[in-house]
């Protein structure tokens, strides 16, 4: 079998999606030399520059270099992966709205400070993007499906259900009907609803379902939280979806 | 004269069966935030049963189409069934022991599916209820709770026979009370169907989408929803091996209907319509009952509180009032 070249790359981020490959080691060995990490920075040997199979991004940009360490891989690239919710959708940081963000700035660094980095944004703002594999942090068995996919030559599908369908396979009764708020009937599944499982309603971090009809949560979820905490909660990791900000453009 | 057991000596029953079957019983769901919930799960000594529950989260459709079935895994070349093992599940109620009946209809009309067959010739069902025991379903074992804790035992089967005849179940001069339930009206109207057919443009399905989140969970809750979809798993560690799998699916997501570039029901409306023309008209004609057994599972978890009831009632009410015109 012809072996496979892998590059890792991460920007701003926590490292917890990559750690997810750790997660997969013993499959990893068990791939053997068809499956080659040529680069990965919390792997000592090798940095190779390319040209590589598939390469992972986790993170979003935030500075000019992100922005060209970016370009260099996708042109050095045959396959990009978004890795986790901060490369597909900019992550926790971009939740920020940019005129607190001036705050802060101003706060933290002084008045005369000039910042130098951009706001974040998910890659695919910046290079083109064949597979977003969202999740705070991605799920191991997601990414050991995709990573079969891909290795096989075959297309990734990307998961078309939301998290109540994993969550009710899972005997979990509704966190929405208990707490009155819960973001699984629109978040995109193949976190296997852990958070519920536990007792914890859905933050969203696999980003909207295809076919998320945020309109009808706005009006059921509105009827019992606060309107102010039901868009921050939204804008979590929704804030950059494409089918947030056509619903955001179609409400206008 | 007739076959009782007291409540008491079930446990020891549920002790003996495990021997020899995977054994599923309803029990309260045990986290604190879930409290007043039941779910079936397989059975272990400490467990407190929850014989006669008022609704279980999933229904018993989960031991016989699991939420990912696995129908054959392949090496290379060769293809391997898959075997599922002997299994019993203990107490289900009349109503969800109509569901596995119309599910195995289901899955024989017009052609037998394989997969569902060996499992479900694979299995023993014990329903548990207050109703007298029905005439025309499928049981192994009919246990009627005629008084507090006292369950008059009937077999429907050989293997019933031989359940019931352990040492567990004694004799006694009791009259077992013949106890029906009336149908729901509107789930026995004959013009149910009919309006249903010829309520496409009503604009209620419009007004659902508002509050409906397209979400699924009554198809997943629900013990006829039977609609599923299909993956291939490769194997990571080696590609040439791999299972193919019948995933739960609703036609209330987006997706179901894609094919290729195009979508056959892209909105969300006609998706909520689909939902109904499915149970109510399609099941109907092709099986001669409809795909629901009014358990009510889709009511209670349904998170943005639709009542399919409700729903027929108005689309019923509606067509009753243009017809007479």
């Amino acid at each position: 079998m012809k072996e496979i070249k892998v590059a890792i790359f991460d920007l701003t981020d926590c490292e917890g999606c990559e750690l997810q490959f750790l997660a997969l080691r013993e499959e990893l060995a068990a791939k053997g030399k068809d499956f080659q990490l040529a680069n990965w920075r919390l792997l000592s040997n090798g940095a190779s520059t390319g040209p590589f199979d598939i390469t992972f991004i986790e993170g979003s940009p935030i500075t000019d270099d992100d922005v060209v360490a970016v370009k260099k891989a996708r042109a050095a690239s045959k396959t990009i992966v978004a890795l986790g919710s901060c490369a597909t959708f900019g992550g926790l940081q971009a939740a920020l709205p940019e005129s607190r963000r001036a705050l802060n700035i101003q706060k933290v660094y002084g008045e005369k400070y000039k910042a130098t980095s951009r706001s974040p944004k998910n890659i695919s703002y910046y290079i083109d993007v064949d597979i977003n594999l969202p999740g705070c942090p991605i799920d191991k068995n997601e990414l050991e499906r995709l990573l079969a996919a891909v290795t096989s030559g075959k297309k990734y599908k990307e998961i078309k259900y939301p998290v109540c369908l994993e969550c009710k396979a899972r005997n979990n009764t509704c966190l929405f009907l208990e707490d009155g708020f819960c973001l699984g009937p629109i978040t995109k599944g193949g976190c296997g609803a852990i958070c519920p499982t536990n007792g914890l309603r859905c933050y969203g971090c696999f980003g909207p379902v295809e076919g998320a009809n945020i309109e009808a949560m706005e009006n059921v979820a509105g009827k019992y939280t606060d309107k102010k905490y039901l868009k921050d909660n939204l804008e979590l990791y929704f804030k950059n979806a494409e089918e947030y900000k056509d619903y955001i453009t179609k409400r206008k | 004269m007739s076959l009782i057991i007291y409540d008491s000596q079930i446990p020891d029953l549920l002790v003996e069966l495990a021997q020899e079957f995977k054994l599923y019983v309803p029990v309260e769901k045990d986290l604190a935030s879930f409290s007043g919930q039941y779910i079936w799960k397989e059975y272990e000594k400490s467990d407190r049963l929850a014989l006669l529950y008022p609704l279980t989260v999933a229904s018993p459709k989960e031991f016989l189409l699991p939420s990912k079935d696995v129908l054959f895994e392949y090496d290379k070349e060769e293809i391997k069934k898959t075997k599922s093992s002997p299994q019993i599940i203990f107490g289900l109620s009349l109503v969800d022991l109509l569901a596995v009946e119309r599910l195995g209809k289901v899955f024989e009309t017009p052609v037998t599916d394989l997969n569902f067959k060996e499992r479900r010739d694979k299995t023993v069902l014990v329903a548990v209820d207050k109703l007298s025991p029905p005439q025309d379903i499928e049981f192994d074992v009919y246990l009627q709770e005629i008084g507090d804790g006292v369950f008059a035992s009937f077999a429907g089967s050989k293997l019933g026979k031989k359940i019931i005849s352990k040492k567990y179940f004694e004799n006694h001069k009791v009259k077992t009370p013949k106890i029906y339930t009336k149908k729901d009206s509107y789930l026995s109207d004959p013009d149910l169907s009919q309006a249903v057919a010829k309520s496409k443009n009503h604009p209620i399905w419009e007004e659902l989408t508002k509050t409906c989140f397209g979400c699924g969970i009554c198809s997943y809750v629900c013990p006829l929803c039977y609609c599923f979809d299909t993956s291939f798993e490769i194997d990571f560690c080696n590609n040439q091996q791999g299972t193919e799998c019948r995933n739960w699916s609703s036609c209330l997501l987006k997706d179901f209907a894609a094919v290729n570039s195009c979508n056959y029901r892209e909105e969300l409306k006609n998706r909520i319509y689909n939902w109904y023309f499915h149970k109510f008209v399609r099941m109907p004609s092709e099986y001669g009952f409809e795909g629901c057994v009014d358990c009510n599972r889709c009511i209670v978890y349904c998170p943005a509180k639709i009542n399919y009831q409700k729903v027929l009632r108005t689309v019923l009410n509606d067509y009753k009032k243009r017809t007479k015109k």
